[in-house]
C-alpha cells in the first residue's frame, strides 16, 4: 500500500494480489503455531503470531498457509485474508530477500527522507513498491517507525538503520548478500 | 511549579548491563514491586491516584481512576493489556524505554496488573519494534526465573502470566479499542463505547489497557510515594515527563523534564534551538501529528502539559514536538500529516474512511498546483463533517491538524491555488504529475 | 426477541421528536423510533445481524449527548430525548450522505438496484444535492462473479458489511471479508474461492446498494415496474415467505418477506430460484385426449365428461388418486371427498419428495411445501415410494381401472404401464405421465392459484396468485369439484375460501383458523397462522 500519492495522479485501484501458492507450512512451523495457540486464552489470538510463523518460513502469507492457519485457529480462509490484507507487515507477494522500508512520516521527511527515497531508487534502479531483478531488495515507504529522533532512518529486516546519510546507507546495502 | 532536577524514567536507560536482570536489580528494579504486593491492590489504586499520574499515551486520563473502575471481585479473569504501539508521528518514548530499560517497564506492568487484581498482562507491541521485542521477551524469561511472573509472586498469593504480543503493522492498532480486536487475532477495528474495557474488554472480560510510559512512572509513584510525584510539574499536571524532540531540532531525542517544562527550556536549553541557526521557526506541532500545529509566538511562555495545551487548542498527546523551519512549505507540511492518517484509517466507518482520504487529495492537489478557490472552505468543511460522527477520534486526529494548517497557514494554501503551484519551489510547479 | 407484553418494570418511557415511547429495557433508539412510526435511515443495521454502527447515517440528536449519536447502538434510556429531525441531525446526515457518494460510481442508469435503492433514496432526502468532490475516484472491481449467483460490484459497496455479517452469523460459513483499509477497503471473497453456500441470495436482498446483485435478476426488470404479491415460497416444506415480483404476467424474481415464525428474514437458494429455471417441457394450455397416439385437444368441459364416465364405469376398489403434496388444502379436501364420497374405496397415495437433509437453518429434505396439510386432512402419507410403488405394481398388473394424477412433481415419476388402466393427469406441463396420459387438463401453476399450505411445523399460510395462467387452467379444487358433480355429488363453491371454510368446519385439526370475524383467510393474514 506504499507509493506515491499524488493530487491528480495515475488510477487509483483497489485491490489486494496474493500471490498463488500450494506449499503447505511445514510440521515445524505447524508445531510453532499450535505453540502460539498454547499461550492464549482463546485461538483466534494466534492468528497474528500464527501469520508471522507463516511469513518468516515462506517469505510472505502465502495463500495455502493462509488456508492451513485458518484451519488451525478455526476461523474461515476468507477471515484470515482480510487480516492479512489489514496489516502492512504481511506480504500477499513473494519480495526480495531485504526489505528497505523508508519512513517518510513528518519528522523522517523534514530530514530528508524524499531524497534517500530518491537516492535508494536510482541506486537500485527501481521504484518504490518493486523488487530489484535479483531478488536482493524490495523498496518500500512507510510510515512513522517511532524513530524521529534519529532521522532519517530505515527498517531492513529486523533491524534499524538510524541516522542516515546517502553513503551510510551504501555501506549497509552493501554488506546485506 | 515543581522543576525536575533528576532523571527519573530515564535514570538508568543509560547503563548497558540495564536489559539484565541482575544489573537492573543493582539498581533498584524490582525492588517496588515486593513493596507493592505488601500494600495490597486498594492502597495501590488510592497512592496513583493521589498522585495525579495521567496516562501517557495521548489522551491523558488519570491513571488511578481508570484502574478503579476495574472490579474488585472479578468474575472473570482481568487483564492489564501494555500499549506498546507506540506509532504516533514524533514519538519515541516508549522504545527508549524498553529497549534500555525493559525491567523497569516489566516492573511497573506487574504492579499495575496487581493493582486492578488481574491475572494476565497482555502485552502489545507495535511490529516493527524488534528490538525492544527482544529486549522484553528476555526480560520477562528473566523475571520468570525470578518468580516476579508466574504462580504465587513472591509468595503472595497472586498469580499472572505475561503473554508479549507482536502487532502487524497498524497505527490505529495504537486505540485501546483497536488494539484489543487485534490482540484478539482481527482487523485493527475500533470497537463501540459503551461499553467501556473495564467491563467489557480482551475476550469480554475486565480489562485496563495503559501506556508503556505511564506503567514505567508506578514503581518510582510507589518508591518514593505520591507526595513526591505530585511535587513534580503543577496541579493536575503531575510528574517526570518524557519529550520526544524532532525535526529542525539541533539535537533531537528524548528528554525527561517535570510535566509543563516551558517551551523555551525544552527547545532551547535541552534541544539546543533550531538545527540551522540562520533561519526561523516556522510551525511547531507540539504532541504528536494528531495535534493542532502551533504558530511560535503561539509557543512564546507555554508550559508544556495536557491543560496548558489544551487551552491552547492543541494537545500534548504524545509528547512528539516536531519543529518546522522556514525552509518548510506549510501546505506541504499539511499533506505529509494528512498522507499519514489517510494510509492508517482503518476505513470501519463512512466519515474517516471516506474523509481522511478526501482531505489528503485536496491539499496533495493545492500543493501540486490543482487546487480551486473554493478548496479551503471545502477542506475545513469537510473536516466539520468528520469531528464528532465516528465511531474513535481518528478522524478528529486527522481533522483538526488539518483544520489548523488552514486556519493558521491561510496565506500559503491562497498562494498555492493563485500562483497554480508551490511558491517555495525553484520555478512554480507543474499543475498535476 | 420474545412477542410476550412486557410488565411495566421491565420499560422505560423516552421522548422522540416531542412524543412519548415505552419499550422494553435493551431496546435502542432506533428501535424505539420505529417503534413510534419514525424511519431513521439506515445502512449498516439489520434487525436480524448483530450491530456494526459504521454506516452513521442513524445519527440522532439526545439531549445533554455533546456529539450527534448513532441511533442503532443507544440504548434508550428513561426520561431521554431524542430528536430524530432539526438542522443538527440534518447536517450530520448530509455529512454522511456526501462522503457515500464520493467515490461512488455514477452507475444508476445500468445499476440493479435503482428504485429500490437507499443511497438513492436518503441521498434524496437527506443529500446535498451537489457534488463537492473533484479528485479521481478510487477504482474497484466491477462484474465481479463471487459465485454461482452473485455478483460484486465494489465500486458502489459502501461497506456496511451487513453481507459479511450474514455470513459470518446465519450461515456460518464466512466467505466473505473486508480486504485492505481505509479509503481502499472493499469486499471479497477468498482468492479462487466463491459465496457458495445455499444462501448467499439473501446477501443481495440486504446490500442496500448495488454492489450485490442477484445473476438471475439481473438487468432483467427494473424494479418500479414489479408488484410484489406477498405469498410462501413451494420449494420444500418450510414455506419461507415471498414476494412474488411480478411483471408482465412473469414472476422476475422472489425475495423473502419477514415472518419470525416461519423464516425470520432469509429464503435459501434454491426456492429463490426456482421460479428461474426452466421446464424442459412445454405448458399445457388446453385439455387433451390421447387418440390413436396422437393427443387432440378437447375442451375441457368434455374432458370432464369423458373423465366422470370412465369413473362411473369403474369397478369398486380400482381406482387409484396420486396427488402431490404440493396442492393446496382445498385441492386435497376435494381429492378426498372425491375418493371417500364418490368412487368408494379410491385408493389415495400422496407420494413422498425427499432430498438431502433438513439443514439448521430454513432447508427442509421434504420438498414439498403441503405434505403437513395433506397428513392434517387425514390423507394416508407414503414413505420411501412404499404406496406407490404398491398402486403402480396394480396398475402393471391390471387391477386398476383407472389412475388418476394430480398435481405438480409427481408425474415425472410416473410411467404409466401400456395398456393398462386409464390415466388421467391434471397437471401444467407435458412432462412424464403428463405427456402419455390418456387425457390431460392444465392446472394452475405457481403464483397462478390460491390457496393454503401448512408447512412442517403446522404453521398454516394463504399462498397467493398474481398471475393469469396462458391457456385454459385450473385450480385443482375447481376442477375436481366439477368432477364431482359429473359424478354425482353437488357440490357448488365460489372459490377457494368458500373450500377453506369447509375445511375448517368438517377437520378439527384446523379449528384454530375458526371463530374469527372475516373467515379463515383473513385469519391467515400475510403471516399465517398456527395450527
Amino acid at each position: 500500500m506504499s507509493g506515491p500519492l499524488s493530487g491528480s495522479g495515475p488510477l487509483l485501484r483497489v485491490g489486494v494480489r496474493f500471490a498463488p501458492s500450494t506449499r503447505n507450512l511445514s510440521p515445524e512451523a505447524l508445531k510453532k503455531i499450535d505453540e502460539a495457540i498454547a499461550r492464549y486464552p482463546e485461538k483466534r489470538s494466534a492468528l497474528l503470531p500464527a501469520l508471522w510463523i507463516a511469513q518468516q518460513e515462506q517469505g510472505y502469507c502465502a495463500p495455502r498457509a493462509q488456508e492451513q492457519i485458518a484451519e488451525k485457529i478455526g476461523v474461515s480462509p476468507s477471515f484470515v485474508a482480510s487480516v492479512v490484507s489489514f496489516y502492512t507487515m504481511y506480504h500477499t507477494q513473494p519480495v526480495g530477500r531485504h526489505v528497505i522500508d523508508v519512513c517518510t512520516t513528518v519528522s523522517c521527511w523534514l530530514r530528508g527522507s524524499d531524497a534517500l527515497v530518491a537516492h535508494l531508487e536510482r541506486k537500485l534502479g527501481i521504484r518504490v513498491g518493486e523488487t530489484t531483478a535479483d531478488k536482493r531488495f524490495t523498496l518500500r515507504t512507510v510510515e512513522c517507525l517511532g524513530s524521529c529522533g534519529t532521522a532519517p532512518m530505515c527498517q531492513i529486516g529486523d533491524d534499524y538503520h538510524e541516522d542516515l546519510t546517502h553513503e551510510r546507507i551504501d555501506a549497509v546495502l552493501s554488506g546485506l548478500s | 511549579m515543581g522543576a525536575l532536577n533528576e532523571k527519573v524514567l530515564t535514570l538508568n536507560v543509560g547503563y548497558e548491563d540495564q536489559t539484565s536482570i541482575d544489573a537492573a536489580m543493582k539498581r533498584g528494579t524490582w525492588s517496588r514491586l515486593k513493596k507493592a504486593l505488601s500494600m495490597g491492590p486498594d492502597a495501590l489504586v488510592e497512592e496513583v491516584k493521589k498522585s495525579g499520574l495521567r496516562g501517557r499515551g495521548g489522551a491523558g486520563f488519570p491513571a488511578g481512576v481508570k484502574w478503579s473502575f476495574m472490579p474488585k471481585q472479578p468474575a472473570k479473569p482481568s487483564y492489564l493489556v501494555v500499549n506498546a504501539d507506540e506509532s504516533e508521528p514524533g514519538t519515541f518514548k516508549d522504545r527508549l524505554l524498553m529497549e534500555r530499560d525493559p525491567h523497569l517497564c516489566l516492573e511497573g506492568f506487574l504492579i499495575a496488573a496487581f493493582a486492578i487484581r488481574a491475572s494476565a498482562v497482555f502485552i502489545y507491541i507495535r511490529g516493527e519494534f524488534v528490538a525492544g521485542w527482544k529486549a522484553l521477551d528476555r526480560a520477562i524469561a528473566e523475571a520468570r526465573a525470578k518468580g516476579f511472573i508466574g504462580k504465587n509472586v513472591l509468595n503472595s498469593g497472586w498469580d499472572v502470566d505475561v503473554i508479549l504480543h507482536r502487532g502487524a503493522g497498524a497505527y490505529i492498532c495504537g486505540e485501546e479499542t483497536a488494539l484489543m480486536e487485534s490482540l484478539e487475532g482481527k482487523r485493527g477495528y475500533p470497537r463501540l463505547k459503551p461499553p467501556f474495557p473495564a467491563q467489557h474488554g480482551v475476550y469480554g472480560n475486565p480489562t485496563t489497557i495503559n501506556n508503556v510510559e505511564t506503567l514505567a512512572c508506578v514503581p518510582h509513584i510507589v518508591e518514593r510515594g505520591a507526595e513526591w510525584f505530585a511535587g513534580i510539574g503543577r496541579e493536575k499536571n503531575a510528574g517526570p515527563k518524557l519529550y520526544c524532540l524532532s525535526g529542525h531540532v539541533k539535537r533531537p531525542g528524548v528528554y525527561e523534564a517535570e510535566l509543563g517544562v516551558p517551551f523555551e527550556t525544552l527547545f532551547n536549553e535541552m534541544g539546543g534551538g533550531l538545527l540551522d541557526p540562520a533561519r526561523r521557526l516556522k510551525a511547531v506541532i507540539p504532541g504528536g501529528s494528531s495535534a493542532a500545529v502551533l504558530l511560535p509566538e503561539e509557543c512564546a511562555g507555554l508550559t508544556m502539559d495536557f491543560d496548558a495545551l489544551a487551552a491552547k487548542g492543541t494537545l500534548l498527546g504524545s509528547a512528539g514536538v516536531m519543529f518546522m523551519d522556514d525552509s518548510v512549505c506549510m501546505v506541504r507540511a499539511c499533506e505529509r500529516v494528512l498522507k499519514f492518517y489517510a494510509h492508517e484509517s482503518c476505513g470501519q466507518c463512512t466519515p474517516c474512511r471516506i474523509g481522511s482520504d478526501w482531505i489528503h487529495r485536496i491539499v496533495a492537489r493545492i500543493e501540486a498546483g490543482g487546487g480551486t478557490p473554493e478548496d479551503p472552505g471545502t477542506l475545513v468543511s469537510v473536516c466539520d463533517g468528520m469531528v464528532g460522527k465516528t465511531i474513535c477520534v481518528f478522524a478528529d486526529a486527522a481533522a483538526i491538524p488539518a483544520k489548523s494548517f488552514v486556519a493558521k497557514f491561510r496565506d500559503a494554501f491562497d498562494e498555492h491555488i493563485m500562483r497554480k503551484g508551490c511558491p517555495m519551489k525553484p520555478a512554480p510547479a507543474a499543475a498535476g504529475a | 426477541m420474545a412477542d410476550e407484553t412486557p410488565r411495566p418494570a421491565d420499560t422505560i418511557t423516552l421522548t422522540i421528536d416531542g412524543a412519548a415511547v415505552t419499550v422494553p429495557k435493551g431496546t435502542t433508539v432506533l428501535q424505539a423510533a420505529e417503534k413510534a412510526g419514525l424511519d431513521v435511515p439506515r445502512y449498516c443495521y439489520h434487525p436480524g445481524l448483530t450491530i456494526a454502527g459504521n454506516c452513521r447515517i442513524c445519527l440522532v440528536d439526545v439531549e445533554k449527548m455533546p456529539k450527534l449519536v448513532t441511533s442503532c447502538t443507544t440504548l434508550a434510556a428513561e426520561g431521554m430525548v431524542v430528536r430524530t429531525s432539526g438542522e443538527k441531525v440534518e447536517d450530520g446526515r448530509r455529512a454522511v450522505m456526501e462522503f457515500l457518494l464520493a467515490n461512488h460510481p455514477l452507475d444508476c442508469p445500468i445499476c440493479d438496484q435503482a428504485g429500490e435503492c437507499r443511497l438513492q433514496d436518503y441521498s434524496f432526502q437527506h443529500g446535498s444535492g451537489a457534488q463537492r468532490f473533484q479528485e479521481e475516484r478510487i477504482k474497484g472491481f466491477k462484474q465481479k462473479s463471487v459465485g454461482e449467483h452473485i455478483m460484486l460490484d465494489t465500486e458502489r459497496c459502501i461497506v456496511c458489511t451487513r453481507c459479511v455479517r450474514f455470513c459470518d452469523e446465519v450461515t456460518r460459513t464466512g466467505e466473505l471479508g473486508v480486504f485492505q483499509r481505509g479509503a481502499f477497503s472493499y469486499i471479497d471473497t477468498f482468492p479462487q474461492r466463491g459465496l457458495d453456500n445455499p444462501y448467499s441470495g439473501n446477501t443481495v436482498d440486504i446490500c442496500p446498494v448495488g454492489a450485490l446483485t442477484l445473476k438471475e435478476f439481473r438487468f432483467k426488470k427494473r424494479v418500479w415496474w414489479i408488484k410484489d404479491v406477498p405469498s410462501v415460497c413451494g420449494s420444500c416444506a418450510r414455506g419461507c415467505n415471498v414476494n412474488l415480483g411480478t411483471s408482465d404476467n412473469r414472476i422476475y424474481r422472489l425475495t423473502p418477506r419477514e415472518n419470525q415464525s416461519v423464516n425470520k428474514w432469509w429464503m435459501c437458494d434454491e426456492g429463490r430460484l426456482a421460479i428461474h429455471k426452466p421446464h424442459a417441457a412445454p405448458r399445457l394450455r388446453r385439455a387433451g385426449a390421447l387418440e390413436d397416439g396422437r393427443r387432440v385437444p378437447i375442451e375441457h368441459p368434455a374432458a370432464l365428461d369423458r373423465l366422470a364416465q370412465k369413473l362411473r364405469g369403474a369397478r369398486p376398489g380400482s381406482v387409484g388418486i396420486v396427488a402431490s403434496a404440493s396442492l393446496t388444502v382445498e385441492d386435497l379436501w376435494l381429492v378426498r371427498r372425491l375418493a371417500t364420497e364418490c368412487l368408494k374405496d379410491a385408493r389415495v397415495v400422496i407420494p413422498e419428495v425427499l432430498r438431502g437433509k433438513d439443514d439448521a437453518i430454513l432447508i427442509r429434505a421434504d420438498k414439498t411445501p403441503n405434505r403437513r396439510g395433506a397428513e392434517m386432512l387425514g390423507l394416508p402419507l407414503d414413505a420411501g415410494d412404499e404406496s406407490l410403488g404398491a398402486l403402480l405394481k396394480d396398475a402393471r398388473e391390471g387391477r386398476l381401472d383407472a389412475l388418476l394424477i394430480f398435481g405438480a412433481g409427481v408425474e415425472g415419476r410416473i410411467k404409466p404401464p401400456a395398456g393398462g388402466p386409464y390415466v388421467f393427469a391434471a397437471a401444467t406441463h407435458a412432462e412424464g405421465a403428463a405427456a402419455e396420459a390418456d387425457l390431460v387438463i392444465p392446472i394452475a401453476a405457481y403464483g397462478e392459484f390460491e390457496g393454503t399450505w401448512v408447512n412442517f411445523a403446522g404453521h398454516a399460510q394463504r399462498v397467493r396468485k398474481g398471475l393469469v395462467p396462458e391457456g385454459i387452467a385450473l385450480e385443482v379444487w375447481f376442477l375436481v369439484a366439477e368432477l364431482m358433480r359429473r359424478i354425482g355429488i353437488g357440490v357448488r363453491f365460489g372459490s377457494s375460501a368458500d373450500v377453506l371454510a369447509e375445511v375448517v368446519a368438517k377437520n378439527a385439526a384446523f379449528k384454530p383458523l375458526a371463530g374469527t370475524p372475516g373467515g379463515p383467510v383473513k385469519t391467515l393474514g400475510a403471516l399465517g397462522a398456527a395450527l
